[in-house]
């Protein structure tokens, strides 16, 4: 093969030729399920911990904070699970700041002060969070320079799309942006609450409403296997009074069960067309097994679990289980239509013809059929096609990807905003410089 | 190897092993000749034993790489991005060389802009527009400069309070004040060819734009059934355009046919009885002219029927100077064109069908068209005479001509019969009298 023949060690490659230059830059992704960090310029963000964090309320010296996978997992007697984030964006300023130096700080460098770090963030990021983040950045962690791209322009670049049509489909959100040569076009930018967050709630109305218990990974001490639909034979761990686990905590177990059941289990309806009403008895069965060993098959209710994000208002509904308003709430085909609405008809259909599906919810399985039956139906006419990462790991990392891009290349260091500008103009040059 | 000692254990073979040959051990080392010069590699391969066809792996390290020269270190060198307006100071690896002057940072000169005009004072007072405030036209030139004239992106932000701007009118307001600045600073009469070009680009038809962008639209939002339609359209145009050409040659046809010849001249010189005189001579002398024209073309006459002083031979006299080629090449296509007749129908309306005419007019009681020739010819007159049939028909038509020669051609197979029974009556006679000499001889 005479292909790009490899170059000797000895000899660098043209830094032209591939666009990059890299100056040793950090990229942070904070989303509302996983906070990502890393250096510009690699293909995996080394850091990825739980945006969750774990504290314990002390007496004098105050909480105590935990973070990282190892942390939050622990159990430790009295230690409550929070987020700072909400919706996408950070709602709690006195631990983001916290989490995000643990992430950068654990095991990428001690001195941020040495490296300019850029900082991703959705599309409906308040102005005050923007200005917020360039202050704990440049004050905090005292970084030379300082960037916010738009997690939809990175998840794109990271297909190699400056002009796309970028569906996310995250933990809070779904959201769809179009982006036009690496910049959101904020009157298309539509999201709705139907997330991994909202699949998990789903999963838990159905199994309130069935009687299937539910059950984590840290109650079981051992187990017997069991014929399907059988009750569990496990042992279970005692507490003792004192020690047991807060409650926000056992949500948090919970939730990884809930996140292999979608893993494994739940499904999307392929479509064209909704999940029929009957005739669905045929289907065949995905067996789950829960960690106490109590299993079932799931026939057509696996479909109907995600069901909800197409049509709203056949979500399932259960008790105290919190749920978006399901008449309010817009589906993905309108949300798809009303994206591609508000945009200049010029670029339109360029965008459909680059649709890109990243974040890890759209890892679900039959997600991507129904998403172009869709997109089919509300646009007969243009062609549409998706661009979806066949790895899955680049598919849940593709906004941090693409900052790392973004931070590497020689082409964008002209765009960091460094210190001295900032102690010029204050904060407010965010809004300025990061469009 | 051992497909051998397998062999004879199925077979059941025991015995001495001796004069069995064995493979080598399969560890030791083949020593390796040296090839002796003068001998390519490939033929020396060919000769004595056949390497082994797995690679031997030999149990060693990789061997040293010999370095040329002294490695060449990447040094963490600060540097300054001229593209920056302030003097932010990145870090990145280089390598180490010898020279010290700066070199410019290399991708700084991607850092282009587009050059978005900034009115006076004194030029805004031909841009005053009673639907722009000057307030909203800085705006929206500084919107422009911001994205660089990426018009999707621009109405995308365009957001200045009380106004809801369609893209085209963004689009106009910018280049009518980019015209009008070009026109005050220099006179279109001055401009250079470059100003010019530059000025004739900012003419932008807002209507048209609209139209074209409504149109745009429309064609964005067809729905199912639209498309289904369009696409049945298509096919059917497919179709029509296939069938077209058809089309226009069988009317072409048809025109061809009701084609008459357009008289030249004025018809005045042949009213009255001279006139008339005068035009049948012509006629006739044509009609001569075109016989002789045919008769070379066609070579001697052998045809058998009259013909060819039809009308249309005639009339593409008349024409004249027509090419010949064409002539024919029409005759051809009227012929092809005839309705055929039935049978009845030809017999009815007297028609006959001939696949070659022979030019020139002749009565059929002056044609010879009996197929027999010479003295069988002479006989069969003979014998008609003996019947009382005159050898000439007094009423010549197509029927009894046919009549006439098929009796003739009767009358031949007849006098042919007659022939052949004289010689066989001829011959029986000869045979019988040498039977009765024979009977003679034998009694
Ligand atoms: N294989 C999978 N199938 C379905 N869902 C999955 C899968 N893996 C992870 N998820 C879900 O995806 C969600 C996390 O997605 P992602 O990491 O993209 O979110 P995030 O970027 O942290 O959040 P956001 O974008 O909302 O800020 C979680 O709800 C998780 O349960
Ligand atoms: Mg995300």
């Amino acid at each position: 093969m005479s292909g790009p023949s490899t170059l000797p060690t000895s000899q660098a490659p043209s830094a032209l030729e591939y666009g990059g230059d890299e100056i040793s830059a950090l990229v942070l992704d904070p989303g509302q399920c996983w906070t990502r960090a890393g250096f510009a310029g690699e293909d995996t963000p080394k850091t990825v911990i739980p945006s969750h964090y774990g504290y314990v309320n002390g007496g004098d010296e105050g909480k105590k904070y935990y973070f990282g996978d190892n942390d939050v997992h622990a159990l430790r007697p009295g230690m409550e699970i929070a987020n700072p984030m909400a919706d996408g964006i950070v709602a709690d300023w006195d631990v983001a700041p916290q989490l995000w130096k643990y992430a950068l700080t654990s095991r990428l460098t001690t001195e941020l002060s040495e490296h300019p770090l850029l900082i991703t963030e959705p599309v409906w990021n308040t102005p005050k969070n923007r200005e917020k983040t360039a202050e704990i950045a440049f004050e905090d962690f005292d970084v030379p320079a300082f960037y916010l791209a738009k997690s939809a322009v990175c998840a794109g670049f990271a297909s190699g799309k400056p002009t796309a049509l970028v569906i996310d489909i995250g933990a809070s959100n779904i959201s769809v942006t179009p982006i036009h040569d690496g910049i959101v076009l904020k009157k298309g930018s539509v999201r709705t609450p139907l997330g991994g967050d909202f699949i998990s709630n789903q999963i838990r109305s159905h199994f309130a409403a069935n009687g299937i218990p539910l059950s984590a990974h840290y109650q079981v001490q051992s187990k017997m296997p069991v014929e399907v639909g059988k009750p569990a034979e496990a042992t279970l761990r005692q507490f003792k009074s004192g020690e047991e686990p807060t409650e926000s905590w056992k949500a948090f177990q919970e939730e990884r069960v809930l996140t292999e059941f979608k893993e494994c289990t739940a499904q999307v309806w392929a479509g064209p067309g909704p999940v029929p009403a009957q005739g669905t008895e045929g289907i065949g069965g995905r067996t789950f097994e829960f960690p106490d060993g109590y299993n079932l098959v799931f026939g057509a209710e696996r479909f109907r679990i995600t069901e909800g994000i197409f049509a709203p208002r056949q979500m399932l509904i259960h008790g105290e289980i919190p749920h978006p308003d399901p008449e309010t709430t817009q589906g993905f085909g309108g949300m798809v239509f009303s994206a591609v609405r508000d945009v200049d008809i010029e670029i339109k259909p360029h965008i459909l013809n680059n649709t890109v599906v990243t974040g890890s919810g759209s890892l679900l399985y039959g997600l991507n059929d129904r998403i172009n039956n869709e997109m089919a139906n509300v646009f007969p006419g243009p062609r549409v096609r998706l661009t979806a990462s066949g790895n899955s790991t680049e598919r849940s990392y593709a906004s941090w990807l693409g900052g790392s891009i973004l931070a590497s290349l020689g082409s964008f260091h002209q765009l960091w905003v460094s210190k001295k500008e900032y102690e010029e103009h204050g904060p407010g040059i965010v809004e300025k410089r990061c469009k | 190897m051992s497909g051998f000692q397998d062999v004879r254990d199925v077979m059941d073979i025991s015995g001495p092993m001796e004069n069995i040959p064995r493979p080598p051990p399969a560890k030791k080392q083949k020593t390796v000749e040296k090839r002796p010069d003068g001998i390519t590699r490939e033929l020396f391969a060919l000769l004595g034993e056949n390497p082994p066809p797995v690679a031997i792996v030999e149990n060693k390290f990789k061997e040293k790489p010999k370095w040329m020269g002294k490695a060449n270190p990447w040094v963490w060198t600060p540097f300054k991005n001229p593209a920056r307006s302030d003097d932010l100071t990145l870090y990145h690896w280089e390598r180490k060389t010898e020279s010290t002057e700066d070199s410019v940072y290399a991708f700084s000169k991607f850092n282009v802009s587009i050059d978005v005009p900034i009115p006076s004072e004194d030029e805004y007072a031909a841009l005053r527009s009673d639907d722009w405030t000057r307030e909203e036209t800085d705006y929206l030139l500084s919107i422009c400069r911001d994205f660089d004239l990426r018009w999707s992106v621009i109405w995308d932000r365009y957001d200045y309070p009380g106004k809801t701007r369609k893209l085209e009118d963004l689009k106009a307001r910018y280049y009518n004040v980019c015209r009008s600045l070009m026109e005050q600073r220099t006179p279109v009469a001055q401009m250079t060819p470059e100003e010019l070009v530059a000025y004739n680009l900012t003419n932008f038809e807002k209507e048209r734009e609209g139209t074209r962008r409504a149109m745009a639209e429309k064609q964005f939002n067809k729905t199912e059934e639209q498309i289904r339609e369009e696409e049945m359209l298509l096919t059917e145009l497919k179709r029509i355009v296939g069938n077209q050409e058809k089309m226009f040659e069988e009317r072409k046809d048809i025109f061809q046919r009701l084609n008459y010849p357009q008289s030249s001249g004025s018809i005045q010189q042949y009213q009255g009885s001279q006139g008339i005189a005068h035009l049948r001579d012509m006629l006739l002398a044509n009609n001569d002219k075109n016989k002789k024209r045919k008769s070379i073309a066609l070579g001697p006459s052998t045809g058998v029927e009259t013909a060819q002083a039809t009308p249309t031979s005639a009339v593409s006299t008349d024409r004249g100077n027509a090419p010949a080629k064409q002539e024919r090449q029409e005759k051809s296509e009227q012929k092809r064109q005839v309705r055929k007749l039935t049978k009845e129908e030809e017999l009815q309306y007297g028609v006959s069908q001939h696949e070659k005419l022979a030019s020139g007019v002749k009565l059929r009681s002056t044609m010879n068209n009996s197929t027999i020739k010479g003295a069988t010819q002479t006989k069969i007159m003979g014998a008609l005479t003996q019947l009382g049939i005159p050898p000439k028909l007094t009423m010549c038509t197509v029927k009894t001509m046919a009549k006439m020669l098929q009796l003739e051609s009767q009358v031949a197979v007849l006098l042919d019969t007659r022939k052949a029974i004289d010689k066989l009556e001829q011959e029986a006679k000869v045979l019988r009298a040498q039977l009765g000499l024979k009977e003679k001889e034998g009694a």
